[in-house]
């Protein structure tokens, strides 16, 4: 496992839950209209600082169709977290995270740490309770988050919660400082600087 | 003013060397005046205007029966419609040059097409494939296209991805041979072509904008085989080794470079280079196709 300096996100989940525009949002503060499905995995990363220390956070975004599940294994295996995201105006891709546990615990790192994420809660059309998504996530025990990529709420938090856990997984005896990724406003259109 | 009348001037030069192969081969049709133009796509690229006559040779087409196109296209959706419909929703949505030219009715029409005529699943990467040949080409003739391609390339075509696994396995070989210092350097950080290359080598650099690029890419693949990725994979990181090697984050300076590729150049390398491959290394590569 990479050190709490450097650290390793997978994002998995089924097809068009917002795997993508999650990792877009939290990069770049921006959420594509138009997105293309990803094929294989696609890396980007981001420097935050916590306590004044540089951090790296590493994102594999992988494809969520069932032609490449063999493929993402690749890339959760060595994670320190996962973030497992679902769409909460579709059930399925909700029942579908008991199948991606079991996949996380039998291939990748056993303390990585995983996060369930509801996304799309922006969407009037909400058919997975937060009720139902809580009790599963004790029932794994797992983390849990619901977040919108489309206007950009809880993002943040998902990544705060990582890398918090991250540093108590890796440091248990260490006091863990205490993490907030600022919430980027939008820039201006006329900002230059 | 002097500088772009070369230029120009240069670009009618490829142009009209094209239209008189072209031409000679609609007279007389030999092997010989094909392989020029191969040849010459492969190291110069296809003029836009021509492209379409040209990729129509290459594959070698037929003449097209639009009549059965149409047939095939009045069964209406097939069983992985839905599926279809997902993938080409979201196939080159975000280059507007592409969504001006292909429209999503037409991809839909050509993928269901495709599996009423095959009798196979659907599989994505088929939306990408077909995306790129609706560009070029009109709607019936993209359908033949596509399944000469697909016969062309049926490994990566099937459902799972042994094939295209394959194809990154034989990236990961290639550079070891070749490069063994920069192959080491990859092997360091845990980077296997799998992670790294897979959507360039499945989707035959489509995946990587811009759509000009790709089409350049194309224009060799149709002309000389799609197993030239492989090498445009290979040597773009050769060429680029001098950077790779110093770089601390390999996985990131790749991401950087991604859209530097200086395709030219990189056809260049690959006209020498090729003949550093073996005998068993060309077969490898062709037979992964299988």
């Amino acid at each position: 496992m990479e050190s709490s300096r450097n650290i390793k996100v997978a994002l998995v989940g089924d097809t068009q839950v917002g795997k993508t525009s999650i990792s877009t949002r939290f990069i770049y503060n921006r959420f594509d209209f138009t997105p293309v499905s990803t094929t294989g995995g696609q890396y980007k990363k981001k420097i935050i600082f916590v306590n004044q220390n540089q951090v790296q956070i590493n994102i594999w975004d992988t494809a969520g169709q069932e032609r490449f599940r063999a493929l993402s294994e690749l890339y959760y295996r060595s994670a320190s977290a996962i973030i497992l995201v679902y769409d909460v105006t579709r059930m399925e891709t909700f029942l579908n995270l008991k199948y991606w546990i079991g996949e996380l615990r039998a291939k990748g790192d056993k303390n990585a740490v995983i996060v369930m994420v509801g996304n799309k809660i922006d969407a009037a059309e909400r058919v997975v309770s937060k009720a139902q998504a809580a009790q599963l996530a004790a029932e794994e025990k797992v983390f849990y988050k619901e977040a919108s990529a489309l206007s950009g709420e809880s993002v943040c938090e998902i990544f705060n919660l990582i890398v918090e856990q991250v540093q108590i997984m890796q440091n248990p005896t260490e006091e863990v400082v205490s993490v907030k990724i600022q919430e980027q406003k939008d820039k201006k259109w006329f900002a230059c600087c | 003013m002097c500088v772009l009348s070369i230029f120009s001037a240069s670009k009618m030069d490829l142009q009209s060397q094209f239209e008189c192969i072209i031409q000679q081969l609609q007279q007389s049709y030999t092997p010989e005046q094909l392989n020029l133009l191969r040849k010459l796509a492969i190291n110069q690229g296809v003029p836009h205007k021509l492209r379409s006559l040209c990729w129509k040779l290459f594959l070698q087409l037929p003449e097209i029966d639009v009549d059965q196109y149409v047939q095939l296209v009045h069964r209406g959706p097939c069983e992985f419609a839905d599926k279809i419909q997902k993938d080409t929703h979201r196939t080159f949505t975000n280059n507007l040059l592409f969504t001006e030219q292909v429209n999503e009715s037409s991809l839909i029409r050509v993928l269901n097409a495709t599996i009423w005529f095959r009798e196979c699943r659907y599989v994505q990467g088929m939306n990408v494939i077909a995306g790129v040949l609706l560009y070029v080409l009109d709607e019936p003739e993209a359908f033949f296209a596509l399944q000469s391609v697909i016969n062309r390339t049926a490994s990566y075509l099937k459902p799972g991805i042994a094939g295209t696994s394959n194809g990154c396995k034989i990236v990961d070989k290639l550079l070891q041979r070749l490069d063994p210092e920069l192959s080491n350097k990859f092997k360091q950080q845990k980077l296997s072509a799998n992670l790294y290359a897979f959507p360039e080598i499945m989707t035959f650099q489509a995946s990587k904008p811009p759509l000009d690029k790709v089409l350049r890419y194309w224009d060799a693949f149709l002309a000389g085989g799609f197993g030239l990725n492989i090498l445009v994979v290979v040597f773009a990181l050769i060429r680029n080794r001098e950077v790779l090697i110093m770089t601390e984050n390999v996985n990131e300076t790749l991401k950087m470079e991604e859209e530097h590729v200086d395709v030219e150049g990189l056809f260049e390398v690959l006209k020498e280079k090729c003949k550093d491959l073996t005998e068993d290394e060309i077969e490898e590569i062709e037979k992964h196709f299988a």
